[in-house]
């Protein structure tokens, strides 16, 4: 715990000194910004393209406010920690009495907290979601608060370094933006729980039952286990990659 | 192409081999044509500017990921003591990268769009916007000391960089919008889609203006790379 106290003293002075909390902050506004221009989009489409985008509003929603910022954040940690490696703070903290385990797990501790702060942020200021969806929206805003170390420690244990770990961010990002969203076409076959191996289906298919009044508690349920299991398992394989 | 520019494109291309650019690259292509299959046919015309102009964003991070990698890595400050000016390594970065985005947008467009793409809009269009995002890149990550505080502040740029997409798409038409460097070559992208008829005027202002911004951004990137990485080294 003593530990644990250090490492958030010594965060809250570096974020005085750079910009990052207010980054942090202003995260959930651009991805809810985005969403404002939503209904001139749906009405713009439909008169261009005949497209009616109502039936998709779901699905845009859980991409921009559920996957984007576990996204953003799962990032940002893993580059955190392949910087931290490459200024050898792992090694230092080797020599220290701290456990291999904590400081890897604090920063996981630390952006699941913001996370989840900025998924219910970001929804709360879309003005796309009502009281209710945002209420049942807690347990997914968690979800994908684990989403986030699970995204980042994914990243940083496939990159060997910062611009490696950027190639495979591309790749994660946008495969994490698409992949999840193809259930939502396929809603009443069964199959779409094979996409359940993948940790971000979980947050999104809670979401389209919240915004639609279907079946809710069990994606939640499973979502979140499944999403703490993976990233507990992942913590265990960042520790031997990064030192 | 004088030697010493041809090396460090060589050398800039084997790099981004070894940094995984090309496997990632082709895994990006794959999901892209897999993901516009979901897509319906008519609309992917009118979609296509605006994929592309997502993806290409990327190149911002990844030029970035380089100039904080060889900051850290050190090879900046050896190539100081070489005959490679500056001139030349950011030529070279922007050869490289501009090219394996061209080959991206190329592969993605043929496969789900077809030939039927306007040539020459494409091909401005997407160059354009790829030497932007990379000096956007270029020019701002010296500023921070690591990527990891870099990161955040970066999608405000690339917040700034989209805007002209709400001007483009009908959604809320302004002129001020013409004032992004991007909102330019995304003119380009939709008259490449057939999505827009460009008038003589709109063609000099789409190819004009980015290419003006391009040039001010390389002599601002000289600046700020020599005062925040290059003249930063004797501070350590």
């Amino acid at each position: 715990m003593g530990a644990i106290a250090t490492f958030g003293r010594n965060d809250l002075r570096t974020v005085r000194r750079d910009s990052m909390l207010v980054t942090v902050m202003l995260g959930p506004f651009l991805y809810a910004a985005a969403l404002w221009f939503l209904p001139a989009l749906t009405g713009y489409i439909e008169r261009t393209y005949a497209f009616d985008l109502v039936p998709y509003h779901s699905a845009i929603i859980s991409a921009f406010c559920v996957l984007g910022p576990p996204l953003l954040l799962g990032a940002v940690l893993a580059l955190q920690l392949l910087d931290e490696r490459d200024q050898n703070t792992f090694a230092a903290l080797r020599v220290t009495p701290v456990p291999p385990m904590t400081y890897p797990a604090y920063r996981a501790g630390v952006t699941i907290v913001l996370t989840t702060f900025s998924v219910l942020a970001s929804l709360a200021i879309s003005g796309r979601v009502d009281a209710r969806t945002l209420v049942l929206s807690v347990p997914i805003a968690l979800m994908a608060g684990v989403l986030a170390p699970v995204l980042g420690f994914v990243m940083s244990a496939l990159g060997r370094n910062k611009i490696e770990g950027l190639a495979v961010m591309r790749v994660i990002g946008l495969a994490v933006f698409t992949v999840p969203m193809i259930p939502f076409f396929l809603l009443d076959s069964p199959w779409q729980l094979a996409f359940g191996v993948l940790p971000p289906y979980w947050p999104v298919r809670a979401f389209w039952s919240a915004y639609d009044g279907g079946t809710y508690w069990p994606y939640v349920a499973v979502g979140l286990l499944y999403n703490a299991a993976v990233a507990v398992a992942l913590l265990r394989v960042v520790i031997k990659r990064l030192r | 192409m004088n030697g010493v520019l041809a090396t460090a494109v060589r050398m800039d291309f084997h790099l981004q081999r070894r940094y995984g650019f090309w496997y990632a690259t082709a895994f990006v292509v794959l999901l892209w044509i897999g993901v516009l299959q979901l897509v319906p046919d008519p609309l992917v015309g009118p979609a296509m500017p605006y994929l592309l102009m997502a993806d290409l964003a990327f190149m911002m991070f990844f030029i970035a990921g380089a100039v904080f990698f060889e900051k850290g890595e050190r090879t900046v400050f050896a190539l100081l003591t070489t005959p490679l000016r500056f001139r030349h390594y950011l030529t070279a970065k922007l050869l490289t990268m501009s090219a394996l985005a061209l080959v991206t947008c190329v592969v993605v467009v043929l496969v789900d769009y077809g030939p039927g793409v306007a040539p020459f809009p494409f091909l401005a269009g997407v160059v354009l916007m790829t030497l932007l995002m990379l000096l956007a890149g270029f020019v701002t990550a010296p500023l921070f000391p690591s990527i990891s505080e870099w990161i955040l502040p970066s999608t405000l740029v690339l917040a700034v960089m989209n805007t002209p997409i709400i001007g483009y798409s009908g959604l809320y038409p302004h002129l001020a919008f013409a004032l992004v460097p991007t909102d330019g070559p995304l003119l380009l992208l939709g008259a490449a889609f057939h999505q827009v008829e460009l008038s003589t005027g709109q063609w000099v202002y789409a190819l004009g203006y980015p290419v003006l911004w391009i040039a001010g951004l390389c002599l601002l990137a000289r600046r700020v790379f020599h005062r925040h990485v290059i003249t930063s080294e004797g501070g350590r």
